[in-house]
């Protein structure tokens, strides 16, 4: 599968039938919108890996036609504080598989907003997002669905993880439902734990410090996510950059 | 009947069990609006201590320099210079019930209050517009020190102990409806229960609003000594008029080490009316606390009860339902605030909403820094009847602590047409599996509540389903 890249400052994609449906946004550009027609399947990853400590602000907005399915992937790691923003619009039939993976060292601050609008009837989604705090990290994370009275029919979750890595690490999650249709199923999940304390007392029991079988944790975590990437090669720099920050 | 009431026949048979009223000729000595001259004259008229005086006043300074909240449900519509904050309906709280009046009698009879005294409680409190009308404790929990008395007469008899802790939990700086009830405070509940007492049966108070546009700011004050154990159970209501009313009370409940409470609250307030009440526990070391609450009038309610775990191994339970009908905004939800090591929270809350009603979980789960192996846990559910009533479930988590283990699940929908068609199946009409449906959907909440008030809140379910389907 080809993948296009997102070129710098690129701030409007089409993505049609006869486009690539794999782009890779390497936070070229503060704000992004990809709209996506009709019947169009695309794969998207947003990969923030940047040295610099400068704080930073995206925002990336989806619109998604038409019995179109989409695929996303959120990556955060680096150095620098930043605000990130994610929006996706669902019309008629359409679906959307959004995952994202922020891994957040020493004091480092994120806020995440992500908005998922259904506004047509018989959208889908699953969004799934994991959150590591290590050091002194923070995180604000605000994951809203929002199903519009038109959505009837729609079908949307959201699970939410938050693993604490360090004594200093702070985190809050918002997954809010707001819901104006009768006929959908909605629901979402969140969890914040250190990590499984079953998994870790095996990994201890095994003879591994308790930062060994974190770090164990943490890789487990990162292959999951990065195996979901249809581009093996990206999911491999993916996972290759978040265990080098371990 | 006066020219402002709603015709009764517009009503449902559920709104006019509530909306039967009393003249209310002691309105005629009030006035509405709000200054300092009515505060100092509400505490001269109570005889009250100096100190309670400048409480009032200070939070009054504070009521004027808060803004009305920037989120929820939009309050600009209640105009607040057309409350009456204090009425007075009798001069003196009855020790018998044949000494209440009779036109206030009536009102309570309408509603079982001396009969369920009679056979399931242990105490009875009864508030009428801003004074307490009646108050009783059953001989044996009064021989055991059990202190069950309206907070005015508890002021004058227990003024050490009422001043260590009244306004300790809500503070007056907390919201703009908190700085308020403390410049108006009027009535409420003093509850004390000794070391070591466990009083079986519930205590009850049932506050009423009957006058046009009243505001009701009672405040009850509830002490739960070391190891002790007690249910205490509210209800509420008001007739309807078409004009705004105001209830923003206060809860404040502390519980001591070892000790188990529950308070029950039953919440039909009319649906003009403004709910604006605020809650809170203080929960010590291996106490539990329980919050079973139902909300079904008003116009806009905003409640979301607290507990403050504090001591190691404190714990607590919010399990809740709310029903949104025609015109209703019910933003309801919990908060519990964990501070200290091996602390527990369970909240369970579920809703419905038609006829354009709106329900609204909003909740708070803070994990502190202390707060070592805290566990919590957050379920809430949502019943949408129709296409035009909204549910938003706003469920806010903030971790300070990476030994915290914290879930949260939440789930909306409609109906279950397969549900609806096997009740149909076995003779039952639409509207009549319909309101089965859900009061099965409520039941993990209505079985916490004894039988009496399970029955009739069951009932209240039914009554708001007429007309739901079909």
């Amino acid at each position: 599968m080809a993948i296009r890249k997102l070129k710098d400052n690129e701030s409007l994609i089409h993505i049609s039938l006869a486009d690539e449906s794999f782009l890779f946004d390497e936070a070229s550009s503060q704000a992004t919108q990809i709209r996506v027609e009709a019947g169009v399947c695309l794969n998207y990853v947003f990969f923030f890996n940047s040295s610099s400590c400068q704080e930073v602000n995206y925002q990336r907005e989806i619109f998604i036609g038409a019995g179109a399915r989409v695929k996303t992937f959120l990556v955060w790691l680096g150095r620098a504080n930043g605000h990130l923003k994610f929006i996706s619009q669902l019309s008629t039939k359409s679906s959307i598989e959004h995952r994202s993976l922020y891994f957040l060292l020493d004091q480092q601050n994120l806020k995440i907003i992500e908005e998922h609008n259904f506004i047509g009837p018989e959208s889908k989604g699953r969004f799934y997002s994991n959150g590591l705090l290590a050091g002194q990290s923070q995180v604000n994370c605000n994951c809203e669905i929002n199903i519009l009275p038109k959505a009837q029919d729609s079908d949307s979750r959201i699970d939410l993880k938050l693993h604490l890595l360090s004594p200093q690490a702070k985190g809050t999650i918002l997954p809010a439902l707001k819901i104006a249709a009768n006929r959908v199923r909605a629901g979402h999940g969140a969890t914040t734990a250190s990590f499984g304390p079953e998994d870790l007392f095996y990994l201890r029991s095994r003879g591994l410090s308790e930062d060994q079988a974190k770090s164990l944790l943490v890789q487990s975590a990162a292959r999951l996510f990065a195996n979901q990437i249809p581009d093996r090669e990206l999911g491999k720099k993916v996972l290759d950059a978040i265990i080098e920050r371990l | 009947m006066p020219q402002e009431a709603i015709d009764k026949s517009q009503r449902n048979s559920h709104d006019s069990l509530w909306d039967d009223y009393d003249s209310s000729s002691y309105m005629s000595k009030t006035r509405k609006g709000l200054d300092e001259d009515l505060i100092r004259f509400i505490s001269q008229e109570k005889k009250e201590p100096d100190w309670m005086l400048s409480l009032r006043l200070e939070s009054f300074k504070i009521y004027q320099s808060l803004a009305l909240p920037d989120w929820g449900p939009k309050l600009d519509k209640l105009d607040l210079k057309n409350i009456t904050y204090y009425a007075r309906a009798t001069d003196q709280p009855a020790q018998n019930w044949d000494d209440v009046p009779i036109d206030i009698k009536n009102t309570f009879n309408k509603l079982g209050i001396p009969q369920a005294e009679q056979e399931v409680l242990a105490g009875v409190g009864a508030q009428y517009e801003s004074t307490v009308i009646y108050h009783s404790l059953r001989e044996e929990y009064k021989e055991q020190g059990v202190i069950f008395e309206d907070l005015d007469v508890a002021l004058r008899e227990h003024e050490d102990l009422v001043r260590r802790y009244f306004m300790t939990g809500i503070k007056p700086g907390l919201h703009k409806f908190s700085a308020l009830h403390g410049a108006v405070w009027s009535g409420g509940t003093f509850l004390y229960i000794p070391k070591g007492v466990r009083v079986d049966l519930p205590l009850q108070a049932y506050f009423r609003m009957n006058a046009k546009g009243m505001g009701q700011f009672e405040h009850t004050l509830i002490i739960v000594e070391d190891n002790a154990q007690a249910h205490y159970i509210e209800g509420c209501s008001a007739p309807r008029y078409g004009a705004d009313s105001l209830h923003a009370g206060a809860v404040e409940i502390f519980v001591a080490p070892g000790a188990r409470f529950r308070y029950s609250s039953v919440e039909s307030w009319s649906k003009d009316a403004y709910n604006l009440n605020t809650k809170r526990a203080i929960v010590e070391e291996n106490a539990h606390m329980e919050w079973v609450g139902g909300n079904f009038g008003s116009h806009v309610t905003m409640l979301y009860p607290c507990s403050v775990l504090k001591g190691r191994g404190a714990s607590a339970d919010h399990l809740g339902v709310a029903f949104a009908g025609q015109g209703q905004i019910q933003d309801t939800g919990a908060k519990v605030i964990h501070l200290a090591p091996e602390t527990s929270s369970n909240i369970i809350m579920k809703s419905i909403s038609k006829d354009s009603g709106q329900s609204i979980y909003r909740g708070l789960v803070d994990i502190e820094p202390d707060a070592a192996g805290a566990v919590a846990n957050i379920k809430c559910d949502a019943l949408i009847l129709d296409e035009e009533s909204i549910s938003d479930t706003i469920p806010l988590i903030k971790v300070k602590n990476q030994s915290a283990i914290i879930a949260h699940e939440a789930t909306a929908g409609k109906l279950n047409d397969d549900d609806i068609f096997y009740l149909r199946s076995r003779g039952l009409s639409e509207e009549r599996a319909a309101a089965l449906i859900v009061n099965g959907f409520i039941e993990p909440i209505v079985k916490e509540l004894p039988l009496e008030y399970a029955v009739e809140m069951n009932r209240m379910i039914e009554l708001e389903m007429e007309g739901s389907v079909g």
